[in-house]
């Protein structure tokens, strides 16, 4: 049993679909230059969820709109690796041509807004959003496409004939997030990156979507990307979690070392900030402070200024990650004084 | 019991929609309908429910900024809409509202020093700026926006949500209010800042004994803020369950209450995915326009009866525990229409 475990994990640690190393994103402004995504790291593996959490600013958007080269042109990109290895070519997404990447968009990686109307175009009709989005990628079949569509719609627990001729802006936010979905899935892609998929939705719209992401991550052997500052979202549905502050992955480890053992002073004060319905409301604390400005970060660690265990080098020394888990497990931290943290909160 | 601030009885507000330049045929829709509650002298009551549920339109309304289109508005036992202008006038002093939008709810070309001491000037409150300059000081203490002279001068640019939020409660603090409305205070702000601008309210509450009417879609934060104080769920426009907070969210009684309380996601991975699924007869929310008759919630409900559920409005009733549940569940022999006297 164990070996057969083991030997299942080792063989999906073989398959990642994404690989990145020292992805760096910055904006140029009139201000300065922003540094948004600062030395990121990490593979995506297939039938993997990846949850990034973090507050607004954090970069975590960016980085989602980096992973398929949306950024906008003030954006500069750098990155020492960003490849994508879901088809037997690997294809590097940093350097490939424009037309290729936008074939490659959406049919392997295909990213799933906020369900704003914004998402949508608004003169067109659900119908033709689906038609939209097929032709661009050479399927010209009505037939197949309306079929795709009707499909897709009710895999989503949509009505498709009352969704298909309804414009955006008739449906509802919970509607309109399930669509969004539908459409992702279009062309059958092997990753989808979801960019607060549950945010503004009201609670028993948000349990319909999370059930949703389950059942289709399971169906469908997606991988998926989860960003959003909701810990209950990651808590629901992510495999590993990273915690990213001010541009960077402060922590990265598995659901349960995230929200069980977190070792980073950031995001232990994200989840004790949070009070939960079930249980008491005791030991609940929030961080001081707001967080940096991205333009003028502060020396050293980013986080030092609201931390309550800094100490003078923290303020000096910037930390690097560190692999801290053992026995395989894949801990990861950005913090020059864990272990003394933790050998402190020990002895209390 | 000691006379409530704040009364509302029996109140019905509609909104109509279309006949506006864009044509369209006129109608009516209730977003309110007959809402019973009452806030006494520092008490909390939380108004919690999902978006167009009615709660803003609640908190609007007793704050004096709505009418109401049926229904009596109370303050201090009498209509508010009865009161004479100087008791009128004290009503608006007692009743304050924080809004959920503190970049939209400051004057950007407002410091902080003149937005918190215009209120002062204009009710007299202080003779010059040096009164003025300690008032000032005395309420950013009391927020923890400190040190003072780091902020005093500052525009609400110049600040980060959290500190224009604290800006915003002390400007509600300045009349020395009875009644603070507090609707969504922490939805914008970020996840880090929440817990601390929710304690600071909680913190105010207690020291100055103001009674908060504080309306929220997050039942977690319902939880820790109404503890000890009474929670009331809303739905499409209802109050379906009411009573103390604690007792209302550890054991609902209301489908629907319960409904929200499975489906919500906690922040704990082994919590949350051990919940009992959520079996909702239907998925999506009925149009206010076309709210479906008897309980407005029986085209989703788990716990559906049949007949009268669909047919006849259940009303709240008060069950032995002292909350008021509007379910046929727990009426029992009861007429539907029969609700029992509230003592």
């Amino acid at each position: 049993m164990q070996s057969a475990k083991a030997l299942d994990k080792r063989k999906s640690r073989a398959e990642t679909l994404l690989r990145v190393e020292n992805l760096n994103v910055h904006y140029r402004t009139r201000r300065g230059l922003v540094k948004s995504v600062r030395n990121v790291n990490f593979e995506l593996r297939r039938r993997e969820n990846l949850a990034v959490i973090g507050e607004s600013g954090s970069g975590k958007t960016t980085l989602g709109l980096s992973l398929v080269r949306l950024l906008p042109r003030s954006a500069e990109f750098t990155a020492n690796r960003l490849e994508y290895t879901g088809n037997e070519q690997p294809l590097d997404i940093t350097s490939c041509s424009e037309e290729t990447i936008r074939q490659w968009r959406w049919k392997e990686v295909a990213i799933v807004f906020q369900a704003a109307l914004s998402a949508f175009n608004p003169v067109l009709r659900i119908a033709d959003q689906f038609s939209d989005t097929a032709r661009a990628h050479g399927i010209r079949d009505k037939a197949v496409i309306e079929s795709r569509a009707l499909e897709l719609l009710e895999l989503v627990q949509l009505d498709p004939k009352r969704v298909l001729n309804a414009y955006p802006h008739e449906l509802s936010g919970g509607m309109r997030q399930r669509v969004l979905i539908a459409l992702a899935l279009l062309l059958e892609p092997k990753v989808l990156i979801l960019d607060e998929p549950t945010t503004a939705l009201d609670i028993l719209t948000q349990r319909i979507v999370i059930d949703l992401l389950r059942k289709l991550k399971e169906e469908l052997d997606l991988s998926m990307i989860i960003i959003s500052h909701d810990l209950s979202l990651a808590a629901e549905l992510a495999d590993r979690v990273a915690t990213m502050y001010a541009g960077q992955f402060v922590e990265f480890g598995s659901v349960n070392e995230i929200f069980y053992e977190p070792r980073h002073p950031y995001t232990q004060g994200l989840i004790s900030g949070v009070p939960k319905v079930q249980g008491n409301m005791e030991g609940l604390s929030s961080i001081p402070g707001s967080p940096p400005d991205l333009i003028d970060l502060p020396p050293g660690c980013k986080f030092h200024e609201r931390c309550q265990y800094a100490t003078a080098i923290c303020s000096q020394k910037e930390p690097t990650e560190e692999l801290i888990g053992k026995n395989g497990s894949e801990h990861i931290l950005s913090c020059l004084r864990w272990r003394e943290i933790n050998d402190a909160a020990a002895h209390h | 019991m000691r006379q409530p601030i704040i009364e509302l009885k029996d109140i019905t507000k509609s909104f109509t929609k279309g006949g506006g330049i864009l044509g369209g045929s006129r109608q009516q829709i209730d977003v309110l309908r007959n809402i019973n509650l009452s806030i006494s002298p520092g008490e909390v009551l939380c108004l919690v429910g999902e978006s167009g549920c009615g709660k803003t339109t609640t908190g609007k309304i007793i704050a004096g900024l709505l009418p109401p289109n049926l229904g009596q508005v109370l303050y201090n036992g009498q209509d508010l809409y009865q009161l004479g202008d100087t008791e009128f006038a004290k009503y608006r002093r007692s009743v304050q509202l924080i809004h959920q939008d503190p970049y939209a709810a400051l004057n950007p070309t407002h410091t902080i020093y003149s937005t918190l001491s215009a209120p002062m000037f204009r009710h007299r409150l202080v003779r010059n700026k040096r009164e003025a300059v300690n008032r000032v000081a005395e309420l950013m203490e009391t927020v923890d926006l400190t040190p003072i002279e780091d902020f005093i001068e500052k525009y609400p640019h110049q600040l980060s949500g959290g500190q224009r939020q604290r800006v915003v409660i002390a400007r509600s603090l300045i009349l020395e209010p009875r009644l603070i409305v507090a609707d969504e205070p922490v939805s914008m702000l970020d996840v880090s800042i929440r817990l601390s601008v929710i304690a600071l309210l909680r913190r105010l509450q207690k020291e100055m004994q103001v009674a908060f009417l504080f309306i929220t879609h997050d039942l977690a934060m319902a939880k820790y803020f109404g503890a000890g104080g009474n929670i009331a769920v809303m739905y499409l426009g209802e109050i379906v369950e009411m009573g103390p907070a604690t007792l209302v969210i550890d054991e609902p009684m209301h489908p629907y209450t319960q409904a929200l309380l499975k489906a919500i996601p906690e922040p704990d991975p082994q919590l949350t995915r051990a919940k009992e699924p959520v079996r909702l007869r239907s998925l999506d929310i009925p149009d206010l326009s076309e709210l479906p008759p008897g309980c407005t919630f029986h085209p989703r409900c788990p716990a559906y009866l049949g007949g009268k559920c669909a047919s006849v409005t259940p009303r709240l009733v008060e069950q032995p525990d002292g909350r008021r549940v509007a379910c046929y569940l727990y009426q029992e022999g009861e007429t539907p229409l029969a609700e029992r006297t509230v003592s």
